[in-house]
Protein backbone atom coordinates (compact mmCIF):
# COMPACT_ATOMS: atom_id res chain seq x y z
CA UNK A 1 0.00 0.00 0.00
CA UNK A 2 1.15 3.53 -0.72
CA UNK A 3 2.41 5.24 2.43
CA UNK A 4 1.61 8.93 2.86
CA UNK A 5 3.05 10.89 5.75
CA UNK A 6 0.94 13.74 7.19
CA UNK A 7 2.80 16.30 9.31
CA UNK A 8 0.25 18.67 10.87
CA UNK A 9 0.15 20.09 14.39
CA UNK A 10 -3.60 20.78 14.44
CA UNK A 11 -5.24 17.57 15.66
CA UNK A 12 -8.58 18.08 13.88
CA UNK A 13 -7.08 18.77 10.49
CA UNK A 14 -4.59 15.89 10.83
CA UNK A 15 -7.38 13.47 11.79
CA UNK A 16 -9.51 14.56 8.83
CA UNK A 17 -6.67 14.09 6.35
CA UNK A 18 -5.83 10.66 7.82
CA UNK A 19 -9.43 9.59 7.46
CA UNK A 20 -9.61 10.78 3.88
CA UNK A 21 -6.38 8.97 2.99
CA UNK A 22 -7.68 5.73 4.53
CA UNK A 23 -10.88 6.03 2.52
CA UNK A 24 -8.80 6.44 -0.61
CA UNK A 25 -6.95 3.24 0.18
CA UNK A 26 -3.62 4.81 1.17
CA UNK A 27 -1.63 3.89 4.26
CA UNK A 28 -1.45 7.14 6.24
CA UNK A 29 1.23 7.87 8.84
CA UNK A 30 0.62 10.77 11.22
CA UNK A 31 3.11 13.16 12.80
CA UNK A 32 1.98 15.95 15.15
CA UNK A 33 5.15 18.02 14.74
CA UNK A 34 8.08 18.55 12.40
CA UNK A 35 10.71 16.66 14.39
CA UNK A 36 8.60 13.50 14.59
CA UNK A 37 7.75 13.96 10.93
CA UNK A 38 11.41 13.95 9.89
CA UNK A 39 12.04 10.78 11.91
CA UNK A 40 9.04 9.06 10.34
CA UNK A 41 10.32 9.94 6.86
CA UNK A 42 13.53 8.03 7.61
CA UNK A 43 11.71 5.14 9.28
CA UNK A 44 8.85 4.63 6.81
CA UNK A 45 10.10 6.02 3.48
CA UNK A 46 6.65 7.35 2.51
CA UNK A 47 5.71 7.72 -1.15
CA UNK A 48 4.48 11.26 -0.51
CA UNK A 49 4.64 13.84 2.29
CA UNK A 50 1.91 16.33 3.20
CA UNK A 51 3.24 18.97 5.56
CA UNK A 52 1.83 22.03 7.29
CA UNK A 53 4.03 25.14 7.10
CA UNK A 54 3.13 27.02 10.29
CA UNK A 55 4.13 24.74 13.15
CA UNK A 56 5.85 25.54 16.45
CA UNK A 57 9.54 24.62 16.88
CA UNK A 58 10.29 23.03 13.52
CA UNK A 59 8.23 24.63 10.77
CA UNK A 60 7.41 23.17 7.37
CA UNK A 61 10.36 24.77 5.58
CA UNK A 62 12.81 23.21 7.98
CA UNK A 63 11.12 19.83 7.56
CA UNK A 64 11.43 20.21 3.80
CA UNK A 65 15.13 21.11 3.97
CA UNK A 66 15.86 18.09 6.17
CA UNK A 67 13.84 15.77 3.92
CA UNK A 68 15.57 17.05 0.79
CA UNK A 69 19.06 16.79 2.28
CA UNK A 70 18.68 13.05 2.81
CA UNK A 71 19.35 11.27 -0.50
CA UNK A 72 16.76 8.61 0.39
CA UNK A 73 13.98 11.21 0.44
CA UNK A 74 15.46 13.89 -1.80
CA UNK A 75 12.91 13.16 -4.52
CA UNK A 76 9.87 12.21 -2.43
CA UNK A 77 6.90 14.31 -3.58
CA UNK A 78 6.22 17.02 -0.98
CA UNK A 79 2.97 18.98 -0.66
CA UNK A 80 2.70 21.99 1.62
CA UNK A 81 -0.47 22.88 3.50
CA UNK A 82 -0.67 26.61 4.04
CA UNK A 83 -3.16 29.14 5.32
CA UNK A 84 -1.32 31.91 3.53
CA UNK A 85 -2.13 32.19 -0.12
CA UNK A 86 0.25 34.95 -1.20
CA UNK A 87 2.52 34.12 -4.07
CA UNK A 88 5.89 35.06 -2.63
CA UNK A 89 5.22 32.82 0.31
CA UNK A 90 4.44 29.92 -1.99
CA UNK A 91 7.36 30.61 -4.25
CA UNK A 92 9.68 30.34 -1.29
CA UNK A 93 8.37 26.84 -0.64
CA UNK A 94 8.72 25.82 -4.27
CA UNK A 95 12.27 27.15 -4.42
CA UNK A 96 13.16 25.00 -1.46
CA UNK A 97 11.96 22.00 -3.39
CA UNK A 98 8.29 21.53 -2.56
CA UNK A 99 6.28 20.01 -5.38
CA UNK A 100 2.90 21.57 -4.68
CA UNK A 101 0.86 23.39 -2.08
CA UNK A 102 -2.76 23.28 -0.99
CA UNK A 103 -4.24 26.31 0.74
CA UNK A 104 -6.38 26.03 3.85
CA UNK A 105 -9.25 25.71 4.01
CA UNK A 106 -9.21 23.05 1.32
CA UNK A 107 -11.76 20.55 0.12
CA UNK A 108 -10.83 16.89 0.02
CA UNK A 109 -11.20 17.02 -3.74
CA UNK A 110 -8.41 19.61 -3.92
CA UNK A 111 -6.06 17.65 -1.68
CA UNK A 112 -6.92 14.43 -3.43
CA UNK A 113 -6.17 15.96 -6.85
CA UNK A 114 -2.80 17.28 -5.62
CA UNK A 115 -1.87 13.87 -4.17
CA UNK A 116 -2.70 11.91 -7.32
CA UNK A 117 -1.04 14.45 -9.57
CA UNK A 118 2.20 14.30 -7.57
CA UNK A 119 2.19 10.52 -7.25
CA UNK A 120 1.54 10.10 -10.97
CA UNK A 121 4.28 12.53 -11.92
CA UNK A 122 6.69 10.89 -9.54
CA UNK A 123 6.05 7.49 -11.06
CA UNK A 124 6.19 8.89 -14.58
CA UNK A 125 9.43 10.79 -14.17
CA UNK A 126 11.89 7.87 -14.02
CA UNK A 127 10.08 6.20 -16.92
CA UNK A 128 10.58 9.30 -19.05
CA UNK A 129 14.22 9.36 -18.11
CA UNK A 130 14.70 5.72 -19.07
CA UNK A 131 12.93 6.31 -22.33
CA UNK A 132 15.21 9.26 -23.03
CA UNK A 133 18.27 7.14 -22.37
CA UNK A 134 16.93 4.35 -24.54
CA UNK A 135 16.37 6.78 -27.37
CA UNK A 136 19.85 8.29 -26.91
CA UNK A 137 21.42 4.82 -27.03
CA UNK A 138 19.46 3.96 -30.14
CA UNK A 139 20.52 7.20 -31.82
CA UNK A 140 24.12 6.58 -30.85
CA UNK A 141 24.07 3.06 -32.27
CA UNK A 142 22.49 4.27 -35.49
CA UNK A 143 24.95 7.13 -35.88
CA UNK A 144 28.01 5.06 -35.11
CA UNK A 145 26.98 2.17 -37.30
CA UNK A 146 26.13 4.56 -40.13
CA UNK A 147 29.38 6.46 -39.76
CA UNK A 148 31.48 3.29 -39.62
CA UNK A 149 29.57 1.36 -42.24
CA UNK A 150 29.26 3.98 -44.95
CA UNK A 151 33.01 4.48 -45.46
CA UNK A 152 33.67 0.76 -45.07
CA UNK A 153 31.11 0.03 -47.77
CA UNK A 154 32.84 2.53 -50.04
CA UNK A 155 36.22 0.99 -49.38
CA UNK A 156 34.89 -2.50 -50.09
CA UNK A 157 33.25 -1.42 -53.31
CA UNK A 158 36.33 0.40 -54.57
CA UNK A 159 38.75 -2.42 -53.82
CA UNK A 160 36.37 -4.95 -55.34
CA UNK A 161 36.06 -3.22 -58.70
CA UNK A 162 39.74 -2.22 -58.77
CA UNK A 163 40.92 -5.78 -58.18
CA UNK A 164 38.48 -7.41 -60.59
CA UNK A 165 38.56 -4.96 -63.46
CA UNK A 166 41.76 -3.00 -63.15
CA UNK A 167 42.56 -3.24 -66.89
CA UNK A 168 39.12 -1.91 -67.83
CA UNK A 169 39.19 1.20 -65.66
CA UNK A 170 40.00 4.48 -67.46
CA UNK A 171 42.38 6.83 -65.63
CA UNK A 172 39.70 9.39 -64.77
CA UNK A 173 37.50 6.74 -63.13
CA UNK A 174 40.47 5.22 -61.35
CA UNK A 175 41.27 8.62 -59.89
CA UNK A 176 37.68 9.02 -58.66
CA UNK A 177 37.76 5.56 -57.12
CA UNK A 178 40.98 6.37 -55.28
CA UNK A 179 39.54 9.66 -54.05
CA UNK A 180 36.53 7.82 -52.67
CA UNK A 181 38.89 5.40 -51.00
CA UNK A 182 40.81 8.28 -49.46
CA UNK A 183 37.67 10.00 -48.17
CA UNK A 184 36.40 6.73 -46.72
CA UNK A 185 39.66 6.17 -44.89
CA UNK A 186 39.64 9.75 -43.59
CA UNK A 187 36.10 9.41 -42.35
CA UNK A 188 36.97 6.24 -40.46
CA UNK A 189 40.12 7.90 -39.16
CA UNK A 190 38.08 10.74 -37.72
CA UNK A 191 35.69 8.42 -35.86
CA UNK A 192 38.65 6.44 -34.52
CA UNK A 193 40.40 9.64 -33.36
CA UNK A 194 37.21 10.88 -31.70
CA UNK A 195 36.86 7.58 -29.89
CA UNK A 196 40.47 7.70 -28.73
CA UNK A 197 40.07 11.23 -27.35
CA UNK A 198 36.84 10.36 -25.57
CA UNK A 199 38.55 7.42 -23.89
CA UNK A 200 41.53 9.62 -22.93
CA UNK A 201 39.21 12.27 -21.49
CA UNK A 202 37.13 9.73 -19.59
CA UNK A 203 40.22 8.13 -18.08
CA UNK A 204 41.86 11.48 -17.33
CA UNK A 205 44.82 10.61 -19.55
CA UNK A 206 43.91 13.83 -21.33
CA UNK A 207 43.62 16.46 -18.61
CA UNK A 208 45.14 19.78 -17.58
CA UNK A 209 47.32 17.95 -15.03
CA UNK A 210 48.83 15.66 -17.65
CA UNK A 211 49.25 18.51 -20.16
CA UNK A 212 50.91 20.78 -17.59
CA UNK A 213 53.17 17.93 -16.54
CA UNK A 214 54.30 17.22 -20.11
CA UNK A 215 55.14 20.91 -20.63
CA UNK A 216 54.89 20.41 -24.37
CA UNK A 217 53.97 23.67 -26.11
CA UNK A 218 53.19 24.84 -29.62
CA UNK A 219 53.10 28.26 -31.26
CA UNK A 220 49.70 29.53 -32.20
CA UNK A 221 50.59 29.79 -35.89
CA UNK A 222 51.79 26.17 -36.06
CA UNK A 223 48.65 25.06 -34.24
CA UNK A 224 46.33 26.95 -36.59
CA UNK A 225 48.09 25.81 -39.76
CA UNK A 226 47.96 22.17 -38.66
CA UNK A 227 44.30 22.54 -37.64
CA UNK A 228 43.29 24.07 -40.96
CA UNK A 229 45.01 21.22 -42.80
CA UNK A 230 43.15 18.61 -40.75
CA UNK A 231 39.86 20.51 -41.06
CA UNK A 232 40.11 20.37 -44.85
CA UNK A 233 40.31 16.60 -44.57
CA UNK A 234 37.36 16.42 -42.13
CA UNK A 235 35.12 18.68 -44.17
CA UNK A 236 33.09 16.89 -46.81
CA UNK A 237 32.45 20.06 -48.75
CA UNK A 238 34.88 22.93 -48.67
CA UNK A 239 36.81 23.52 -51.89
CA UNK A 240 34.90 26.73 -52.62
CA UNK A 241 35.26 28.13 -49.13
CA UNK A 242 38.49 29.79 -48.12
CA UNK A 243 39.87 30.04 -44.62
CA UNK A 244 41.29 33.46 -43.91
CA UNK A 245 43.90 33.49 -41.17
CA UNK A 246 44.04 37.08 -39.98
CA UNK A 247 47.66 37.21 -38.93
CA UNK A 248 50.43 34.84 -38.02
CA UNK A 249 51.54 34.78 -34.45
CA UNK A 250 54.91 33.04 -34.27
CA UNK A 251 55.62 34.09 -30.70
CA UNK A 252 52.62 33.14 -28.62
CA UNK A 253 52.76 29.59 -27.33
CA UNK A 254 50.18 27.45 -25.57
CA UNK A 255 50.69 24.28 -23.55
CA UNK A 256 49.08 21.53 -25.53
CA UNK A 257 48.49 17.91 -26.19
CA UNK A 258 49.09 18.91 -29.80
CA UNK A 259 47.18 16.07 -31.43
CA UNK A 260 44.13 16.62 -29.26
CA UNK A 261 44.09 20.40 -29.54
CA UNK A 262 44.63 20.25 -33.29
CA UNK A 263 41.72 17.81 -33.51
CA UNK A 264 39.49 20.11 -31.44
CA UNK A 265 40.21 23.15 -33.62
CA UNK A 266 39.88 21.09 -36.80
CA UNK A 267 36.40 19.91 -35.75
CA UNK A 268 35.35 23.53 -35.22
CA UNK A 269 36.90 24.70 -38.50
CA UNK A 270 35.35 21.85 -40.46
CA UNK A 271 31.94 22.72 -39.00
CA UNK A 272 32.49 26.26 -40.20
CA UNK A 273 33.48 24.99 -43.69
CA UNK A 274 30.55 22.60 -43.95
CA UNK A 275 28.00 25.25 -43.06
CA UNK A 276 29.48 28.01 -45.21
CA UNK A 277 27.79 29.13 -48.41
CA UNK A 278 29.81 28.65 -51.62
CA UNK A 279 32.58 31.15 -52.33
CA UNK A 280 32.46 32.57 -48.80
CA UNK A 281 35.22 33.01 -46.23
CA UNK A 282 35.76 31.49 -42.84
CA UNK A 283 37.59 34.15 -40.87
CA UNK A 284 40.00 33.09 -38.14
CA UNK A 285 41.18 35.92 -35.94
CA UNK A 286 43.10 36.12 -32.69
CA UNK A 287 43.85 38.55 -29.89
CA UNK A 288 45.29 38.55 -26.40
CA UNK A 289 43.63 39.62 -23.19
CA UNK A 290 44.03 38.77 -19.52
CA UNK A 291 46.81 36.24 -20.02
CA UNK A 292 44.73 34.34 -22.55
CA UNK A 293 44.97 33.99 -26.29
CA UNK A 294 41.55 34.22 -27.91
CA UNK A 295 40.77 32.62 -31.26
CA UNK A 296 37.59 33.36 -33.14
CA UNK A 297 36.25 31.23 -36.00
CA UNK A 298 33.54 33.07 -37.90
CA UNK A 299 31.47 31.61 -40.71
CA UNK A 300 28.73 33.07 -42.90
CA UNK A 301 26.52 30.00 -42.62
CA UNK A 302 22.81 29.77 -41.83
CA UNK A 303 23.38 30.22 -38.09
CA UNK A 304 21.88 28.24 -35.25
CA UNK A 305 18.48 29.24 -33.82
CA UNK A 306 18.71 30.26 -30.12
CA UNK A 307 16.58 27.30 -29.01
CA UNK A 308 19.06 24.89 -30.63
CA UNK A 309 22.20 26.56 -29.34
CA UNK A 310 22.22 24.69 -26.01
CA UNK A 311 21.62 21.39 -27.75
CA UNK A 312 24.67 21.97 -29.93
CA UNK A 313 26.89 20.94 -27.04
CA UNK A 314 25.03 17.73 -26.35
CA UNK A 315 26.79 14.66 -27.68
CA UNK A 316 25.31 12.95 -30.73
CA UNK A 317 23.13 15.91 -31.62
CA UNK A 318 23.16 17.06 -35.15
CA UNK A 319 21.32 20.23 -35.82
CA UNK A 320 19.24 19.81 -38.93
CA UNK A 321 21.13 16.69 -39.86
CA UNK A 322 18.73 15.93 -42.64
CA UNK A 323 18.73 19.36 -44.19
CA UNK A 324 22.47 19.84 -44.07
CA UNK A 325 23.47 16.34 -45.22
CA UNK A 326 25.94 16.21 -42.41
CA UNK A 327 28.48 13.55 -41.85
CA UNK A 328 29.88 12.54 -38.54
CA UNK A 329 28.25 11.40 -35.36
CA UNK A 330 27.48 14.79 -33.89
CA UNK A 331 30.47 14.71 -31.58
CA UNK A 332 32.48 17.56 -33.06
CA UNK A 333 31.32 20.40 -30.85
CA UNK A 334 30.95 18.62 -27.50
CA UNK A 335 34.27 16.82 -27.97
CA UNK A 336 36.05 20.04 -28.97
CA UNK A 337 34.75 21.77 -25.89
CA UNK A 338 35.95 18.97 -23.62
CA UNK A 339 39.40 18.93 -25.22
CA UNK A 340 39.69 22.71 -24.92
CA UNK A 341 38.53 22.61 -21.31
CA UNK A 342 41.17 19.96 -20.64
CA UNK A 343 43.62 22.65 -21.82
CA UNK A 344 42.24 24.97 -19.15
CA UNK A 345 40.51 26.86 -21.92
CA UNK A 346 36.99 27.96 -22.78
CA UNK A 347 34.75 27.62 -25.80
CA UNK A 348 31.68 29.75 -26.48
CA UNK A 349 29.26 29.76 -29.35
CA UNK A 350 27.41 32.79 -30.70
CA UNK A 351 25.10 32.63 -33.63
CA UNK A 352 22.73 34.83 -35.56
CA UNK A 353 20.26 33.08 -37.83
CA UNK A 354 20.85 34.18 -41.41
CA UNK A 355 24.22 35.75 -40.58
CA UNK A 356 26.56 33.11 -39.30
CA UNK A 357 28.15 31.48 -36.32
CA UNK A 358 31.15 32.51 -34.27
CA UNK A 359 33.09 30.13 -32.09
CA UNK A 360 35.42 31.76 -29.59
CA UNK A 361 38.18 29.77 -27.93
CA UNK A 362 40.29 31.03 -25.06
CA UNK A 363 43.54 29.31 -24.09
CA UNK A 364 46.04 30.30 -21.38
CA UNK A 365 49.24 31.75 -22.85
CA UNK A 366 52.34 29.71 -22.01
CA UNK A 367 55.15 31.98 -20.83
CA UNK A 368 57.61 29.04 -20.58
CA UNK B 1 22.25 3.09 -76.78
CA UNK B 2 23.59 2.59 -73.28
CA UNK B 3 21.21 1.55 -70.56
CA UNK B 4 20.36 4.63 -68.48
CA UNK B 5 20.34 4.07 -64.74
CA UNK B 6 18.87 6.58 -62.27
CA UNK B 7 20.62 6.33 -58.88
CA UNK B 8 19.09 7.93 -55.76
CA UNK B 9 21.28 7.92 -52.62
CA UNK B 10 21.69 10.59 -49.95
CA UNK B 11 25.35 9.72 -49.23
CA UNK B 12 27.53 11.76 -51.63
CA UNK B 13 30.40 9.24 -51.54
CA UNK B 14 28.18 6.23 -52.14
CA UNK B 15 26.30 8.01 -54.92
CA UNK B 16 29.52 9.02 -56.61
CA UNK B 17 30.91 5.55 -56.30
CA UNK B 18 27.81 3.92 -57.79
CA UNK B 19 28.08 6.40 -60.67
CA UNK B 20 31.73 5.50 -61.35
CA UNK B 21 31.08 1.76 -61.13
CA UNK B 22 28.12 2.00 -63.51
CA UNK B 23 30.26 3.99 -65.95
CA UNK B 24 33.04 1.40 -65.81
CA UNK B 25 30.66 -1.45 -66.61
CA UNK B 26 29.09 0.43 -69.49
CA UNK B 27 25.92 1.98 -68.15
CA UNK B 28 24.88 5.61 -68.34
CA UNK B 29 24.21 6.83 -64.79
CA UNK B 30 21.96 9.73 -63.78
CA UNK B 31 22.29 10.63 -60.11
CA UNK B 32 20.61 12.60 -57.36
CA UNK B 33 21.24 12.98 -53.64
CA UNK B 34 17.72 14.20 -53.03
CA UNK B 35 14.89 11.68 -53.08
CA UNK B 36 12.39 14.52 -53.52
CA UNK B 37 13.92 15.27 -56.95
CA UNK B 38 13.84 11.67 -58.12
CA UNK B 39 10.44 11.56 -59.79
CA UNK B 40 10.96 14.80 -61.71
CA UNK B 41 14.40 13.58 -62.77
CA UNK B 42 12.97 10.24 -63.90
CA UNK B 43 10.32 12.00 -65.94
CA UNK B 44 12.89 14.30 -67.58
CA UNK B 45 15.69 11.80 -68.15
CA UNK B 46 13.66 8.67 -68.86
CA UNK B 47 15.99 6.08 -67.31
CA UNK B 48 15.70 2.38 -68.09
CA UNK B 49 16.31 1.27 -64.50
CA UNK B 50 16.17 2.92 -61.06
CA UNK B 51 18.48 2.16 -58.10
CA UNK B 52 17.10 3.42 -54.78
CA UNK B 53 18.73 3.69 -51.39
CA UNK B 54 16.27 3.03 -48.53
CA UNK B 55 17.40 5.12 -45.56
CA UNK B 56 17.07 8.66 -46.85
CA UNK B 57 15.84 11.85 -45.19
CA UNK B 58 12.58 13.53 -46.22
CA UNK B 59 11.38 10.66 -48.35
CA UNK B 60 12.73 7.15 -47.76
CA UNK B 61 13.18 4.55 -50.47
CA UNK B 62 10.02 2.62 -49.60
CA UNK B 63 7.86 5.75 -49.85
CA UNK B 64 9.61 6.94 -53.01
CA UNK B 65 9.13 3.54 -54.63
CA UNK B 66 5.41 3.57 -53.82
CA UNK B 67 5.12 7.06 -55.30
CA UNK B 68 6.92 5.95 -58.44
CA UNK B 69 4.50 3.06 -58.80
CA UNK B 70 1.58 5.50 -58.64
CA UNK B 71 3.04 7.96 -61.12
CA UNK B 72 2.39 7.33 -64.82
CA UNK B 73 5.90 8.22 -66.04
CA UNK B 74 7.63 5.89 -63.57
CA UNK B 75 4.95 3.22 -63.00
CA UNK B 76 6.56 0.57 -65.20
CA UNK B 77 10.24 1.27 -64.47
CA UNK B 78 12.33 -1.57 -63.08
CA UNK B 79 13.31 -0.55 -59.53
CA UNK B 80 16.10 -2.04 -57.39
CA UNK B 81 16.70 -1.19 -53.75
CA UNK B 82 20.42 -0.90 -52.98
CA UNK B 83 20.76 -0.60 -49.24
CA UNK B 84 22.72 -1.21 -46.08
CA UNK B 85 19.45 -1.15 -44.15
CA UNK B 86 18.63 -4.39 -42.41
CA UNK B 87 15.38 -5.53 -40.92
CA UNK B 88 13.52 -8.80 -40.71
CA UNK B 89 10.55 -7.49 -42.68
CA UNK B 90 12.58 -5.87 -45.43
CA UNK B 91 11.56 -8.40 -48.10
CA UNK B 92 7.86 -7.92 -47.26
CA UNK B 93 8.33 -4.16 -47.36
CA UNK B 94 10.13 -4.38 -50.71
CA UNK B 95 7.18 -6.28 -52.18
CA UNK B 96 4.68 -3.90 -50.60
CA UNK B 97 6.54 -0.89 -52.00
CA UNK B 98 6.58 -2.49 -55.45
CA UNK B 99 10.35 -2.77 -56.01
CA UNK B 100 11.58 -5.60 -58.21
CA UNK B 101 14.78 -6.54 -56.41
CA UNK B 102 16.90 -5.84 -53.38
CA UNK B 103 20.70 -5.68 -53.20
CA UNK B 104 22.72 -5.21 -50.05
CA UNK B 105 25.65 -2.81 -49.89
CA UNK B 106 28.46 -3.28 -50.55
CA UNK B 107 27.44 -4.23 -54.07
CA UNK B 108 29.99 -5.14 -56.70
CA UNK B 109 29.97 -4.48 -60.41
CA UNK B 110 28.91 -8.01 -61.34
CA UNK B 111 26.01 -8.01 -58.90
CA UNK B 112 24.84 -4.67 -60.24
CA UNK B 113 25.10 -5.69 -63.87
CA UNK B 114 23.30 -8.98 -63.26
CA UNK B 115 20.52 -7.34 -61.23
CA UNK B 116 19.97 -4.63 -63.85
CA UNK B 117 19.67 -7.24 -66.61
CA UNK B 118 17.36 -9.34 -64.46
CA UNK B 119 14.86 -6.58 -63.60
CA UNK B 120 14.86 -5.28 -67.17
CA UNK B 121 13.98 -8.76 -68.39
CA UNK B 122 11.21 -8.99 -65.76
CA UNK B 123 9.63 -5.72 -66.90
CA UNK B 124 10.22 -6.21 -70.61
Amino acid sequence: MTKILVIEDEDAIRANIIEMLELEGFEPIAAQNGAIGVELVTAHKPALIICDIAMPEMDGYEVLLKVRSDPASAHTPFIFLTARADRSFMRHGMELGADDYVTKPFTFAELRAAIYARLARHVAAPADHEQGLGQAKKTLIQLVSHELRTPLISINMVTDIALRRLEQIPTQQLRELLETLERGAQRLNRVVEQTVFIVQLETNALSWESIAQQRSSITLSDLLIASVDLARRFAYRSPDVSIQLDERDNNTRVLADTRALRHALAELLSNALNFSPEHSNVIVSQWQAEGMIWISILDQGPGIPPEELDKAFEAFQQINREKQEQQGIGLGLPLSRRIIEAHSGTLTLNSVVGKGTQVTIGLPIFEG
Amino acid sequence: MDTRVLVVDDEPDTLNLLRVILEIIGFEPITTLNSLDAIALAEAEKPDVVLLDIMMPDLDGFALCKMMRNYPATRHLPIIFVTAYESLDIEARRVEAGADKLLYKPVNADMLAAAIDEVRAMRA
